[in-house]
């Protein structure tokens, strides 16, 4: 099809044509000069009909990169708060330890001090930790050193001026004699390898044929040997292992204190004004089972019955204490006619 | 009117909305609108040309703020001088049809900027000759490729019997 030509000049076609086109001219030049108003009207008019798809086309792409961005502020806030949770975990880790410490310091009779152990993590020191307390604090050889959980080893040596060599329960070495909670049952415990460290155990040792210890029973030090006061926890029956000839048992015993997780302990001193174990006052009512250096010295008041248990079961009971502590405090607050606000954190003891 | 020529200029009109309104990527789209009212004016009568620049001048003034119905009136005689071109060019050649667009593109941003009024006017050389001279390049670029994929001449020749 051929392109479209111009009307003959001679025509009457041409003349039209150039009216027309002053018509359309003088039409948009009288649109241009139309009041505001009314020009706004005209274009209102458009963007409503013709131009309508294009305008929602654009709002939809605006909508769609308003909820892209809305998604990556939001990304970016839940990582923000993740950081911020990870971070609040580990410090509430650290504040329960601390909390335990201080719980523990209060209760332990005088001459107790505070020390932070570090475990060397090498294959061949397993078992070992350093506590960066040594001579100078007071602390010697054969201290004993505790955790809120119970008992968790014993010093072997101690070196420098402020550093000491320490032993867990895990150690091929250790034991300590202990006794089930009634104190009816004396025995030795200690450390038996397991297939990997998260299976060593403590097994209790050359315990009386004719008693039976259930499953669940707690084992504390005894006091017997003088290396270990009375009354430290070490961990609760989880069965028996052996019957050895008709006259003794011995038990699997699972501990209290994971070595893994031992950060902070408290660590006996040696220069206290207590009596020294194993030379009691006499006539002081000392048991007469009691020989020279047995300690008569029974802290087990520091770690009631009902508060014997690993950190893992510890830390599982902290939000049932918030919980608790928040209701209490709501009581109370309804009792004084103040609303009480069950949203807010509650720091447990 | 051409049905090629009807579908370019439907099309580009349809393309200069959808990348400038519903896209929204401004001047980042070359000026279609002009390119289309460009190839309909060498293909319909003087007064048609005139009155389709009136059109698509108004869709384009519906978006503006300030200044309605100064595209319009632009439109339509940019519409009235490329329908007057048909007589005095054969437009055959691709340079015609790169200097075509080009011209109509800066006569097109020439025009709407003295219809602007004195307080929406920017600096002469730089919305016209910078910025208008870039953007006709631009256009007459994409003109060119259009003319060339979809064979559009007007060659007097063939016009006339």
């Amino acid at each position: 099809m051929p392109a479209y030509s111009s009307p003959d000049p001679a025509s009457g076609g041409l003349r039209r044509q150039i009216w027309g086109t002053i018509l359309v001219l003088l039409t948009a030049g009288s649109i241009l000069s139309l009041p505001n108003a009314l020009q706004e009207r005209f274009a209102g008019a458009l963007r409503s009909s013709a131009l309508a798809p294009f305008i929602a086309l654009n709002s939809a792409i605006i909508d769609v990169g308003a909820r892209a961005e809305d998604a990556e502020r939001l990304q970016v806030m839940v990582d923000s708060l993740t950081l911020e949770l990870q971070a609040r975990t580990t410090l509430d880790e650290e504040n329960r330890r601390l909390r335990d410490l201080l719980v523990l310091a209060d209760r332990l009779p005088r001459g107790w001090l505070a020390a932070e152990a570090v475990r060397p993590g090498l294959q061949a020191s397993e078992g070992i930790f350093y506590l960066d307390v040594g001579p100078d604090e007071g602390v010697k050889t054969r201290a004993p050193v505790v955790t809120r959980e119970g008992l968790a080893g014993v010093l072997r040596t101690v070196e420098t001026r402020s550093q000491a060599e320490g032993m867990d329960w895990s150690h091929p070495e250790f034991a300590a004699s202990a006794m089930s909670e009634d104190g009816l049952t004396y025995g030795i415990v200690e450390a038996r390898r397991g297939a990997f460290r998260e299976q060593d155990r403590l097994v209790f040792l050359h315990t009386p044929f004719n008693t039976v210890l259930d499953s669940g029973t707690h084992i504390l030090t005894s006091g017997r040997g003088g290396v270990f006061p009375r009354g430290i926890p070490i961990g609760r029956i989880e069965s028996v292992i052996e019957e050895e000839g008709g006259f003794e048992r011995n038990y699997l015993v699972t501990p209290f204190v994971e070595p893994g997780e031992m950060t902070l302990v408290m660590v006996e001193r040696a220069d206290t004004d207590e009596p020294p174990r194993g030379d009691p006052a006499p006539g002081d009512g000392v048991p007469n089972a009691l020989v020279s250096g047995d300690s008569i010295e029974d802290i087990g008041a520091a770690w009631p019955p009902e508060e014997r248990m690993r950190a893992d079961e510890r830390a599982r009971m902290v939000p049932v204490w918030q919980d608790s502590l928040r209701q209490l405090r709501d009581s109370i607050a309804g009792l004084l006619g103040v609303a009480g606000d069950t949203a807010g954190p509650v720091a447990p003891r | 009117m051409r049905p090629v020529a009807v579908v370019v200029t439907v099309a580009l009109v349809l393309l200069h909305l959808i990348l400038r309104v519903g896209l929204g990527i401004g001047s980042a789209a070359p000026d279609l609108m002009l390119l289309a009212l460009l190839v309909a004016a060498r293909e319909i009568p003087l007064a048609a040309a005139s009155g389709v620049g009136l059109v698509l001048g108004l869709l384009e003034d519906a978006l503006a703020v300030l200044s309605f119905g100064a595209t319009a009136l632009t439109f339509a005689v940019i519409g009235t001088v490329g329908a007057a071109t048909r007589d005095l060019f054969l437009g055959d050649s691709p340079l015609f049809g790169f200097s075509y667009v080009f011209v109509g593109k800066l006569a097109r941003d020439a025009l709407h900027w003295l219809l602007l009024g004195p307080e929406l006017r920017e600096p002469f050389v730089r919305s016209v000759v910078l910025e208008g001279g870039l953007a006709a390049l631009y256009v007459a670029a994409v003109g060119m490729i259009l003319f060339t994929v979809t064979g559009l001449r007007w060659d007097a020749s063939r016009a006339r019997p």
